[in-house]
């Protein structure tokens, strides 16, 4: 990764910035201007775009970490490892994001910064397990071990990830039904349904770029880690 | 398989003679699960209606957080002492450590229910002899100690572990904390197996997948 | 890696800028609707939660590149002293 330390980017990291980044000003012009306004909700309505397409891509950020903890405890190689952290840390900033906005659509539209519903309450607890994903390697005795039961902690909080998804379906809830993907209940726009799904691709393109910058990060701080070791 | 059933009832009647010399765990299990639940009394003030709405949420909520304060227990000893590496060395597998633990776990919990909920049953006016409310905190007790003992192996080992703990656990034992609340909710208010039945569904199915699972991610543990 | 710094905060500032002033005409095609929801102070919500989400975002790129440049910095140290 000779390319990280010279502090200039690699062409094709270049490129994939510049088409993301056009691709995230697209993605405002449609949001802001190019979606019809809803009919009920007003223009706050639109953090819609903002808060699905942040919901999907941390489940797809924690799945990630299932794979990478379950790699890292069959083959015990690092770079399942880092694939799992670097995710988890992706993962809980977009579920700080999701949380947020969450927030911020509710109080104008339900009248309360908070309730606890399932579906926020077990948001909740999943920013919170991830927390303590990130937590354990700091306060394990080694970073082998803190790995160790930093995966452990990645496949079994993963439980949690369809609970939150389902959780509208099981209980009764203020949240509004999926609209779309599996258990849907429909009745969205097409013009909205495109553009959720067009959100999702370069909210999905914007997750990439910040998975593969920390996993490359990681990568120094492993070698530090190594050479602390060598170096007493 | 044998071998396995002798050395897991080796192990919870050895955690259960110490226990009945110190009477470390089972003390601080009833003493702050009463602290507990005094707390919420002065929190929520005391009103005999308010006090039928949060008894359920009160009961489950002071046995988790003193269960915590039993689990940080539970792998202490072997750890101070070094004596998890001569439990090891020892023919035994590693499924066999777990489910001794596990078990010797369930007990201490259970004792401790068993002089708990009586006390409940005063302090919230509460009739705590329904037979589908003691399946349900059976089933609630196994899969706090099933999942508690793999995340209290993981605890014993990292600095500041009287806080690892928590923070590790109870965002996963969740599920198991709601179906409970919910599922006792509904007993304690009248209802009967249906209304039930979701809540110890829940409980069930989780209780299923920690076991099934945490003796696999406890082998990993142990692996030092 | 100051460079890196002024384009980061351009791009946030920018990213801010235009996401407000995209909203003023979106406000104007609202009028026919009877909205519950009171759609002044809306815009509001609407631009604060995008703000917060790029500084979230842009903060973690930000923090990622001071590291990967501490980091750096630190690992040609142990390499001269070896």
């Amino acid at each position: 990764m000779a390319s990280m330390r010279n502090k200039n980017l690699g062409a094709g990291r270049k490129l994939f910035i510049a088409l993301g980044g056009s691709a995230m000003v697209l993605n405002m012009y449609l949001i802001f201007i190019w979606v019809p306004t809803e009919k009920n909700l007003g223009i706050v309505q639109r953090i819609f775009y903002l808060h699905v397409p942040t919901a999907w891509v941390a489940f797809l950020a924690f799945f990630l970490v299932l794979i990478g903890s379950t790699g890292y405890l069959i083959k015990k190689s690092k770079s399942w490892d880092r694939l799992a952290l670097a995710s988890a840390e992706v993962g809980v900033l977009f579920t700080t994001v999701l949380i947020v906005t969450g927030v911020m659509w509710a109080k104008p539209v339900w009248g309360v910064w908070w309730n606890w519903d399932p579906r926020l309450t077990t948001s909740l607890i999943l920013w919170l397990i991830y927390l303590a994903y990130l937590m354990v390697r700091s306060y394990a005795p080694s970073p082998e071990q803190g790995a160790k039961y930093a995966a452990i902690l990645g496949i079994v909080g993963f439980v949690d990830v369809p609970i939150v998804y389902f959780s509208i379906k099981w209980w009764r809830t203020l949240h509004p039904q999926a609209v779309i993907g599996p258990g849907s209940t429909g009745g969205l726009d097409s013009s909205m349904q495109l553009l959720l799904l067009v959100s999702t691709a370069i909210f999905t393109i914007l997750f990439v770029h910040l998975l593969t910058t920390r996993m490359a990060l990681r990568k120094i701080e492993e070698r530090l880690e190594e050479a602390n070791h060598i170096v007493p | 398989m044998k071998r396995s059933l002798i050395a897991i009832k080796t192990m919870v009647w050895k955690d259960l003679l110490l226990e009945l010399k110190s009477k470390d765990v089972i003390i601080s299990i009833v003493s702050f699960a009463l602290l507990a639940l005094v707390i919420f009394n002065f929190a929520f003030g005391s009103s005999s209606q308010l006090a039928s709405l949060i008894a359920p949420g009160a009961i489950w909520v002071s046995i988790t957080f003193a269960g915590v304060i039993g689990l940080n227990r539970l792998f202490v000893i072997e750890h101070d002492q070094g004596s998890i590496v001569g439990l090891l060395l020892t023919p035994v597998s590693r499924d066999s450590i777990y489910f001794g633990k596990m078990l010797s776990m369930f007990v201490f919990l259970t004792i401790s229910e068993i002089i708990l909920l009586p006390i409940y049953a005063i302090l919230f006016n509460t009739s705590i002899t329904h037979p589908i409310f003691l399946l349900i905190v059976v089933l609630g007790t196994i899969g706090f100690a099933s999942l508690g003992t793999l995340f209290s192996a993981m605890a014993v080992n990292t600095r500041s572990r009287e806080i690892m703990l928590p923070v590790m656990f109870l965002p996963i034992v969740m599920p198991i904390l709601i179906g409970s609340v919910v599922a006792s909710a509904n007993i304690l208010d009248g209802g009967g197996w249906s209304d039930a039945a979701r809540g110890i569904h829940i409980i069930i199915v989780f209780d299923v997948l920690s076991l099934v699972v945490s003796p696999l991610l406890f082998e990993q543990i142990m692996q030092e | 890696m100051s460079r890196m710094k002024t384009k980061s905060l351009i791009a946030v500032v920018t990213t801010l800028l235009t996401s407000y002033l995209l909203t003023i005409p979106v406000l104007a095609q609202d009028g026919s609707n009877e909205s519950v929801v009171n759609t002044g102070s809306n815009l509001d919500y609407l631009f604060i939660t995008f703000a917060i989400t790029w500084i979230i975002f842009f903060g973690y790129l930000y923090y990622i590149a001071q590291k990967q440049k501490t980091l750096s910095e630190e690992i040609d140290d142990i390499k001269k002293n070896k």
